[in-house]
């Protein structure tokens, strides 16, 4: 994937990968839950139905997620409800990071973490192959 | 240069950092209410302090600084572990030296470094002589042209001497509240009902009277330091470097890196309107308060000629048609509100506390009409290709000129500010200062890309 394909199309995160986001945001409930249940059975049930709704909002905010590459900037817009854009120019990305964990591998993707002076984007179970060339793109720029 | 060390100062400043330590075996005088167990806990005590302190200048003696030939600052720790840092002058972006009126007795100086897009600061202890020294090696002012801006102790002390007469006014009032207490009738049958009543009678007046002057005295005390940084202000400029130096008894300097700054900022209030200048501050790094420049009159050319390229925002009234009215009018609207509504509950129930109550409104209904001032003015613009903003804040209007090419934006749209086409816009500067202009039209914002 080269440069010319990232601006022309904009990166999302793949049915794959927001499983394993929305798995990751399972997990503490998952730990917890047991404990509540031992309180009593209805705040158990009232519990995993918050945590049902919140890996539900972390579904639907990784549904609504996408990464746009230009010439001069990199923005990331998330949220349907309330939608947040966060840009950032090219020329202030000082690092990029890039997390594969076992789960991110099986499901072909990876996480990055695009560091500018003083801001940071999240770009959460995107394409690995896509996250490879966006962060080959922003370090070729990187001063 | 050869290797130098730190001022004696530095134990001082490391040990003050480890004063909560010393109190934790006080904890058991708590349990243990006897002179034994406070002999034991001061002993203990002092015997912490006299290690911690033996480190501490045993880390100072061996804790080296110097800057090499490539401009570079290496610090070195020896103490069984080594640890160097290091800091191109290329890529600082401010240092302050700060001389209070201990420090100058003693001959020491505090030098803060503000690494460029970095939060973290590096602040070093120094002899005066090393730290001028370390300044002109990691920032020169060669060929410096220097101006003495003025109006600035005009201004300041304009304010100080407003705030001055309010809090007389405010310590006449709680003088009056302190009279010797002679309920009134319906007080006195108040009183009756219980004691907390009474007590509320007795005291809530005179203490909310009280602390309206505490709160005066305090504010009039930040605005005489700030009168006496004003005093001696000069302001200079190189061709890569910007840099001012003042002070009566709190001598201090700052320098910072043209290449690095991140904004200006202009700050009107009805005290700089009235009297026709505004303060100019600067910031660099994740320098936090902004750094003071000069006091700038309304269309000299001072400002251009030392921040070429800085340009105000429009003058002319934004349209505030679909602008989100919550977000400018709530935060003080809300404890105006409330306390209206306990001055007109006092004027039956506690007619003392009413002016005390007032006094607290007004305050609030300034903040109110700043709001006002906001929900017309605020706004983004793009011009001759630097961004600049218009803000409110407080009682003061900030109108910022963008000085670095890259802030980070960030655009948060509610579902309200969507219908109407409106949005809630960050602008993240290196080093991390934030700045945030509410409820703006997406359609000015031609630089969003979403």
């Amino acid at each position: 994937m080269t440069e010319g394909d990232l601006l022309r199309t904009a990166l999302i995160i793949p049915p794959k990968g927001r499983a394993v986001v929305c798995s990751w945001a399972s997990v503490p409930g998952v730990f917890c839950a047991p404990f509540v249940f031992w309180q009593s059975r209805f705040a158990g049930c009232i519990f995993c139905a918050l945590w049902a709704g919140l890996v539900f909002a972390v579904w639907a905010r990784a549904c609504s997620f996408a990464a746009l590459l230009t010439a001069q900037e990199l923005a990331v817009q998330a949220g349907i409800a309330f939608a947040v854009t966060r840009q950032l120019p090219r020329r202030a990305v000082t690092g990029v990071w890039a997390l594969r964990t076992p789960l991110l591998w099986l499901a072909g993707c990876s996480v990055l973490v695009v560091r500018g002076p003083g801001v940071q984007l999240f770009l959460p179970g995107v394409d690995a192959l896509q996250a490879q060339a966006l962060a080959a793109v922003l370090m070729e720029d990187t001063p | 240069m050869t290797e130098r060390g730190f001022h004696p100062f530095a134990v001082l400043h490391f040990l003050r950092k480890t004063i909560l330590l010393y109190l934790l075996p006080l904890l058991q005088v708590l349990f243990a209410r006897n002179w034994a167990a406070l002999c034991t806990a001061l002993v203990q005590g002092a015997a912490l302090l006299t290690v911690l302190a033996a480190v501490s200048a045993a880390v100072l003696h061996a804790g080296r600084w110097r800057v090499d030939a490539q401009g570079t600052l290496r610090i070195c720790w020896r103490l069984g572990v080594r640890l160097d840092r290091c800091l191109k002058a290329g890529q600082l972006a401010a240092v302050t030296l700060e001389r209070p009126l201990l420090y100058r007795l003693a001959g020491a100086s505090r030098v803060v470094l503000y690494p460029a897009g970095q939060k973290r600061t590096l602040t070093l202890l120094l002899n005066a002589q090393d730290a001028q020294l370390l300044a002109d090696c990691m920032m020169p002012c060669r060929d410096a042209v220097a101006h003495t801006p003025r109006g600035g102790e005009k201004l300041a002390f304009a304010v100080l001497g407003a705030n001055g007469l309010s809090t007389l006014a405010l310590l006449a009032l709680a003088v009056r509240q302190s009279r010797p207490y002679v309920p009134d009738a319906q007080t006195a049958a108040f009183a009756h009902l219980n004691q907390l009543a009474a007590w509320a009678a007795r005291w809530l007046p005179m203490g909310t009277a009280w602390l309206l002057v505490l709160g005066g005295v305090l504010f009039c005390a930040s605005l005489a330091r700030s009168a006496a940084h004003a005093a001696h202000y000069t302001v200079w400029r190189t061709e890569s470097h910007l840099g001012s130096r003042g002070g009566f008894v709190h001598r201090y300097e700052m320098r910072l890196a043209l290449e690095h700054l991140s904004y200006a900022d202009l700050r009107r209030s009805p005290a700089t309107r009235a009297l026709g200048c505004c303060p100019v501050f600067v910031t660099a790094g994740s320098c936090r308060p902004e750094i003071p420049l000069l006091v700038w009159r309304e269309g000299s050319p001072f400002l251009q000629e030392l921040l070429p390229g800085f340009a105000l925002p429009p003058k002319a009234p934004v349209d505030a048609a679909g602008r989100s009215i919550p977000a400018y009018f709530l935060p003080a609207g809300i404890p105006c509100g409330l306390c209206l509504l306990l001055t007109a509950v006092s004027r039956y129930t506690l007619p003392a506390l009413t002016v005390p109550l007032l006094v607290v409104t007004a305050v609030f209904a300034a903040l109110l009409a700043g709001a006002a001032v906001g929900y017309r003015r605020e706004g983004i613009w793009l011009q001759d290709g630097h961004l600049t903003l218009r803000r409110q804040h407080g009682f003061h209007l900030h109108e910022i000129c963008v000085l670095c090419p890259a802030p980070a934006l960030t655009a948060l749209r509610s579902p309200w500010a969507a219908a109407v086409g409106r949005t809630d816009l960050t602008l993240t500067f290196p080093g991390g200062v934030k700045h945030k202009v509410r409820s703006v039209k997406c359609s000015e914002l031609p630089f969003l890309l979403f």
